[in-house]
C-alpha cells in the first residue's frame, strides 16, 4: 500500500512539473529561456566529461600552454582579411626512414609545413621525449641531433643541432639503454640564430653594392659587418621572420654635404683673414688653401663610392698638412690660425674616421616578407657507432618517444589565445559547468533556507518569528559586495598555503557561503507573507479542527502554493551568484578556477581590452547565462502573478 | 509628524544595527580564522625590526652586543604585542573573543592602521606609509562625486521618457525597452565598461584607455583651474557615458510600471476627463504617486549597483573607490581592504538612510500616518 501511495504521489509531483513546465513552454521568453537552458546544460555536461583532470591546477601554468601562439586571433578570421600562418603540431613516434653511411645510422622524421597566408609564424619549437642512448659494451653511444629547414626558395638551412652531455654510465647496473628528457620535460631543440642569419645572407648575398661601398677592402668589411650586425639582431630578436621570411635589404646613402660645408667655411674663414697681406708665399699659401675649399666643394657635391670619396678627403687631408708645415715654417699665419688650421685638418681626420668605421655615409635597413610555400622541416637523430653496429642496430626500431613540431600561427583555434597561449575556446568549455555549478548551489542553498526559514517564521510565529524576521531585516541592510570582498580577501591569505585544488575550493566555498548568507533574507520575508495569508484560509482551518498533524498541513496546504514561487526566486538567484564571482574575479580575487571571471580578470590585469576575441566571448557568455534565466524568470513571474500577464 | 520621527528612528537604528553586526561578524571571521593574529605578528615583527635597525643607526660605531640585541628585541617585542593587544601587560595571551573587540573598537573609531604599499599609496599621490583613513577620504569623493553625477543624468533621463513610454505601453518602444532592461539586467556592467573602452578608447581613440592620467589633473587642480576642470570631465565622459546607459534601462523599467499601475486609477481618468494638458498629468497626477515606490525598489537595487560601481571603476582606472580595492586586492594589502570594507559599509548605510529621508518627504502619505 504504501508503496503505491508513494507511487501515485510521485506520479502527480512529476505531472504538475510537466505543466509547470508546458506552461512556462507557452510563453515566448519561457520558450527562449528553456531552450538555452537544455543547451547550457549538454554543453556543462560534454564540458566536466572531457575536462582533464588535472585542469584546474595546470590552466593558469605558462608551461602547460607553450605550444600555442599568444595572443592569437580565432583561426576563422583568416578566411576574411590578408590570411593567417596557420597553426602545425605534429608529433611521430617512429621515423620517417633510417640509413647508414659509413659507421654512423641516420634516423629522419620529417614534417611538412605549408605557409599559405602573408604573415609570420610566430615560432618553431621542436621537442624530443625520451631520446635514447644505447650502451654497446659498457659505452654510451651519444646521439646528435639535427634539425634542418628546407624553405620553398630552396634553400636549406640548418636551424638547431643538440649531443647530450654528461650522460654517465653505470657498469654495474647493466642497463642496454638510457632515455634523455622525460615527458614533463622534453629536449628542446633552441635555434641557432647566427647560423641562420649566415645561411640567409649567403644564399641572398646580401651586402652592400660595389658602386656604394667602392674597392676599398677596409670599407668593403665595413659593409659586410653591417650587414651581418643587421640579420642577426633580426634573428635574435624576431627569429620567426628569418626563418620564414625573405629579405629585403635597403640602402640609403646619406648626403655629405652639409657635413663639408663645415670644413669650408672654417677654411673661408682663413682665407679671409690673410687677404690682407701681400708677399709672394703668402700669395701662394692663399691660392693653394683656395684651390682645397674649392676641391672640398666639388667632393661634396660628388656622388661617388665610400672608398672614392674617402680618398680624396684623405688627399685634401695631405695638402691641407702641407699647406700648415709651410705656413708653420715660414710663419705666415699669426699662432691662432695656425691652431684653426691645425684643428681643421684634425677634424677632417675624425671625420674620416667616422666614414670608415661607422654608418655615417650610409643607413641599412633590413625587412623581411612572409615566404610563402612548403617548408620541410626534417629531425635528423644520428648515432655514431663505430663498429659496435651490430650491437646498436637491433637495439633501435625508434631512437625517440617522441619527436613534436610545432609551427606557432598568427592565428589559433575556434576563439583564439591569450597572452599566455591559452586557448581560449577550452577555457571558456570548461567555465560552463563552473558558472552552472557556482549559480546552482548558491541559488539552491539560497531558496531552501529562505523558504524553510520563512514557512517556520510564518507558521510558528512567537519568538522564532521575531528572531528570524529581524535577522533578515538586518541581512538586507548589509551591502554584500564589501563583504565578500573582505571575506574573499581573508580566504585568501587564510587558505594561501593550502594546495592549488583544496585552495580554489575553500575561496569558491567562502565565497558561495557569503552569498548564501546575505541572500536568504528577502525571500524569508515573502514566504513569511505568503504563510501567514494560507494560514489564515478556512481549508486549513478545518483541516486543524480535523485534527490534521502540523507536518500535514505544512507539506499538503502550504508547500505546494509556496513552491512556484520557490522556484521562480531560485530561478532568478542562479544569475546573480554567476555575475559576482565573474566581478570578483575581475576586482582581484583569485580563487583559481578556469571560471569566465577569472579569463576576463587577466585581460584586465594586463589592461588588454583592445584583444576582442579575449573580452567578448566571456562576457557574451555570461549575459546568455544570466539571460536564459531571466527569461524563464519573467515566465514563471507571469505564471506566479496572474496579473502580470496583462500587463 | 511624530510617526514619521518614529519611522526615521526605527529605521535608523535598524541600519546601526546591520553596520555594526556586519563588522562584528568580520572581527569574528578575522579572529576566529586566525588570520588577524597572523597579521599582527607580522606588523609587530616589522615595527620591531625597524626600531632596532633605527637604533643601531643612531648609535653608529658603537655595536650592540648579542646579549644587548637580544634583550632589546624581546623588550620590543613586547612592547609591541602590548601595543597591538595580542598580550595583556603580564604577558598573558590575550584570547581571539577578547581581542576581537579590540579590531570593532578601531573600526569603529576609523583606526585602520598604514598601507606600506606603494601602488596603493600612489593613488592619493602619497609616499608610504600614509594612514588608510587618510587614503580613503582623498579617494571617497572622486567615487561618489562621479556616481552621483551619473545617477542624476540616469535619473533625469528616466523621468523624462519613462511615462512616455507608459503611455505608448505596448508599442514597439514599450517592447524595445523591456528588452533593453533584460539585457542590461544580463551584462554586467563592468564588462559592458570593457566594451566601451576597447571600443571608443583602442578603436576610435576617442578617450584615453586609462583614466589613471586623471590623477594629474586633481592633484595639480588650482594651477589651472579650468583647463584642468575641462581635462577631468574628458576622463570622466566615459565611464558616466557607461553608468548612464547601462542604468537606464532599470530605471526606465521601473517609472514604466509604477506610471502603468497610477495610470489606471480613477484620479488620472478623472484629470483627463477634465482635459488637463498630458504633461500636467504626469508631474502632478501620475509621477507624484509613483516616484515613492520607484524610489524604494531603487534603494533596494543600491547595493548591487554600489557593487557594479565600485568594479566598473576599477576597470576604467578611475582614481576613485574601486581602483583602491583593486590595487589593494592584488597587493595584498589587508589594512587597506579592512579599511575599504568599513568605509563602504558605512556609506552605503548612510546614503540609505539619506534616501529613506527623501522617501518621507516625497510621499505624503507616510508624513501624514
Amino acid at each position: 500500500m504504501a508503496s503505491k501511495s508513494l507511487g501515485t504521489k510521485s506520479l502527480r509531483v512529476a505531472r504538475g512539473v510537466l505543466n509547470a513546465i508546458k506552461e512556462v513552454w507557452s510563453y515566448g521568453t519561457g520558450k527562449a529561456g528553456i531552450i538555452l537552458l537544455v543547451l547550457l546544460l549538454l554543453i556543462s555536461a560534454y564540458a566536466s566529461v572531457t575536462m582533464p583532470p588535472d585542469f584546474i591546477s595546470l590552466w593558469e601554468s605558462a608551461s602547460y600552454w607553450d605550444e600555442n601562439p599568444q595572443l592569437a586571433p580565432p583561426a576563422w578570421i583568416c578566411s576574411f582579411g590578408a590570411g593567417c600562418a596557420n597553426h602545425f603540431i605534429k608529433v611521430k613516434t617512429n621515423p620517417d626512414f633510417s640509413y647508414s653511411v659509413m659507421s654512423k645510422i641516420y634516423y629522419n622524421y620529417t614534417f611538412v609545413y605549408d605557409l599559405t597566408g602573408d604573415v609570420f609564424p610566430q615560432d618553431l619549437i621542436i621537442k624530443i621525449v625520451n631520446l635514447s642512448i644505447p650502451i654497446v659494451s659498457q659505452k654510451a653511444i651519444i646521439p646528435s641531433v639535427m634539425v634542418t629547414v628546407t624553405r620553398p626558395d630552396g634553400l636549406t638551412v640548418t636551424v638547431s643541432s643538440y649531443a647530450p652531455a654528461g650522460i654517465r654510465v653505470n657498469s654495474t647496473s647493466g642497463e642496454r639503454i638510457i632515455f634523455v628528457g622525460s615527458k614533463d620535460a622534453p629536449i628542446r631543440m633552441s635555434i641557432d640564430s647566427r647560423a641562420l642569419a649566415n645561411s640567409i645572407i649567403n644564399y641572398y648575398n646580401l651586402s652592400i653594392p660595389i658602386n656604394i661601398t667602392g674597392n676599398n677592402e677596409a670599407i668593403q668589411m665595413l659593409g659586410r659587418t653591417i650587414v651581418i650586425n643587421r640579420v642577426q639582431d633580426l634573428a635574435q630578436r624576431h627569429v620567426q621572420d628569418l626563418l620564414f621570411g625573405y629579405p629585403k635589404l635597403t640602402i640609403i646613402v646619406n648626403n655629405q654635404t652639409k657635413n663639408i660645408e663645415k670644413f669650408t667655411i672654417m677654411i673661408d674663414s682663413i682665407i679671409n683673414f690673410v687677404s690682407s697681406e701681400n708677399t709672394e708665399e703668402i700669395a701662394y699659401m692663399k691660392n693653394e688653401l683656395k684651390d682645397i675649399r674649392n676641391e672640398l666643394y666639388l667632393i661634396g657635391k660628388s656622388n661617388v663610392s665610400l672608398s672614392d670619396f674617402v680618398q680624396n678627403l684623405r688627399n685634401v687631408q695631405k695638402r691641407l698638412e702641407n699647406v700648415w708645415k709651410l705656413a708653420f715654417v715660414d710663419l705666415l699665419l699669426p699662432p691662432e690660425k695656425l691652431n684653426e688650421l691645425y684643428d681643421i685638418i684634425k677634424y677632417l681626420s675624425v671625420y674620416i674616421d667616422q666614414l670608415t668605421y661607422t654608418t655615417a655615409f650610409f643607413d641599412v635597413y633590413l625587412t623581411t616578407f612572409p615566404l610563402k610555400g612548403r617548408y620541410t622541416i626534417t629531425v635528423a637523430i644520428i648515432y655514431d657507432v663505430e663498429g659496435s653496429m651490430e650491437g646498436a642496430t637491433g637495439l633501435l626500431s625508434s631512437p625517440a618517444g617522441e619527436v613534436r613540431v610545432i609551427v606557432k600561427g598568427s592565428a589559433y583555434g575556434i576563439l583564439g589565445t591569450d597572452d599566455l597561449g591559452r586557448d581560449l575556446a577550452k577555457l571558456l568549455l570548461y567555465g560552463f559547468p563552473i558558472a552552472l555549478g557556482i549559480g546552482a548551489f548558491a541559488a539552491v542553498v539560497t531558496t531552501v533556507i529562505g523558504v524553510l526559514l520563512g514557512i517556520i517564521s510564518g507558521y510558528y510565529g512567537g519568538w522564532v518569528d521575531e528572531i528570524v524576521q529581524r535577522t533578515a531585516d538586518i541581512i538586507g541592510n548589509i551591502p554584500w559586495l564589501p563583504l565578500l570582498i573582505i571575506m574573499a580577501q581573508i580566504a585568501q591569505q587564510v587558505f594561501a598555503l593550502y594546495p592549488p585544488a583544496t585552495k580554489a575550493l575553500m575561496i569558491m566555498l567562502t565565497i558561495l557561503g557569503v552569498m548564501i548568507l546575505t541572500g536568504w533574507g528577502g525571500l524569508a520575508i515573502t514566504i513569511r507573507a505568503m504563510v501567514l495569508s494560507i494560514k489564515e484560509e478556512p481549508y486549513v482551518e478545518a483541516a486543524i479542527a480535523l485534527g490534521a498533524t502540523h507536518r500535514r498541513i505544512v507539506m499538503k496546504h502550504i508547500a505546494p502554493q509556496v513552491a512556484i514561487y520557490a522556484v521562480a526566486s531560485l530561478v532568478s538567484g542562479v544569475p546573480g551568484a554567476v555575475l559576482t564571482e565573474a566581478g570578483l574575479s575581475v576586482l582581484g580575487i583569485r580563487h583559481g578556477w578556469p571560471t569566465w571571471g577569472a579569463v576576463l580578470s587577466r585581460a584586465r590585469d594586463l589592461g588588454r581590452y583592445d584583444i576582442w576575441w579575449w573580452i567578448l566571448p566571456p562576457g557574451i557568455l555570461l549575459a546568455i547565462t544570466s539571460l536564459t534565466f531571466i527569461m524563464l524568470g519573467f515566465a514563471i513571474e507571469k505564471i506566479v502573478e496572474p496579473r502580470l500577464r496583462t500587463l | 509628524m511624530p510617526s514619521a520621527a518614529r519611522a526615521v528612528i526605527r529605521r535608523g537604528l535598524m541600519l546601526l544595527i546591520a553596520y555594526l553586526a556586519t563588522i562584528v561578524l568580520v572581527a569574528a571571521v578575522m579572529e576566529g580564522t586566525g588570520y588577524a593574529q597572523k597579521l599582527y605578528e607580522a606588523i609587530v615583527r616589522e615595527s620591531v625590526s625597524a626600531e632596532i635597525q633605527a637604533i643601531a643607526r643612531a648609535r653608529a660605531g658603537q655595536t650592540l652586543s648579542p646579549t644587548e640585541l637580544e634583550e632589546l628585541r624581546s623588550k620590543l617585542t613586547f612592547y609591541y604585542s602590548v601595543m597591538y593587544g595580542l598580550i595583556d601587560e603580564q604577558g598573558n595571551p590575550i584570547p581571539p573573543y577578547l581581542r576581537m573587540w579590540n579590531l570593532v573598537k578601531n573600526s569603529l573609531i576609523l583606526n585602520f592602521g598604514y598601507t606600506t604599499k606603494d601602488s596603493v599609496a600612489q593613488l592619493a599621490n602619497r609616499l608610504p606609509p600614509v594612514p588608510v583613513i587618510e587614503l580613503i577620504a582623498s579617494v571617497l569623493p572622486r567615487t561618489i562625486i562621479m556616481i552621483t553625477i551619473a545617477d542624476l543624468i540616469t535619473v533625469a533621463i528616466a523621468l523624462k521618457l519613462g511615462p512616455r513610454v507608459a503611455y505608448r505601453h505596448g508599442s514597439l518602444i514599450d517592447k524595445a525597452v523591456i528588452f533593453y532592461f533584460a539585457l542590461f539586467n544580463a551584462i554586467p556592467l563592468w564588462w559592458f565598461a570593457m566594451l566601451l573602452i576597447a571600443l571608443f578608447a583602442f578603436q576610435l581613440r576617442i578617450f584615453p584607455p586609462s583614466l589613471r592620467g586623471v590623477l594629474v589633473c586633481i592633484n595639480n587642480f588650482w594651477n589651472n583651474p579650468v583647463n584642468n576642470f575641462l581635462n577631468i570631465v574628458y576622463y570622466a565622459t566615459l565611464p558616466i557615458l557607461t553608468i548612464v546607459i547601462a542604468g537606464l534601462g532599470g530605471w526606465l523599467y521601473g517609472i514604466r510600471a509604477m506610471v502603468l499601475r497610477v495610470i489606471r486609477e480613477d484620479f488620472v481618468t478623472v484629470a483627463k476627463a477634465k482635459g488637463l494638458p498630458e504633461k500636467e498629468i504626469t508631474s502632478k497626477y501620475v509621477l507624484r504617486v509613483a516616484l515613492p515606490p520607484v524610489i524604494t525598489s531603487v534603494i533596494l537595487t543600491l547595493a548591487g549597483s554600489l557593487g557594479g560601481f565600485i568594479i566598473t571603476e576599477s576597470i576604467f582606472d578611475w582614481p576613485g573607490m574601486g581602483t583602491l580595492y583593486y590595487l589593494a586586492i592584488t597587493s595584498g594589502d589587508t589594512n587597506t581592504v579592512m579599511g575599504l570594507f568599513v568605509i563602504t559599509v558605512g556609506v552605503y548605510v548612510l546614503a540609505r538612510f539619506i534616501l529613506e529621508l527623501i522617501y518621507i518627504v516625497l510621499d505624503p502619505r507616510i508624513r501624514v500616518r
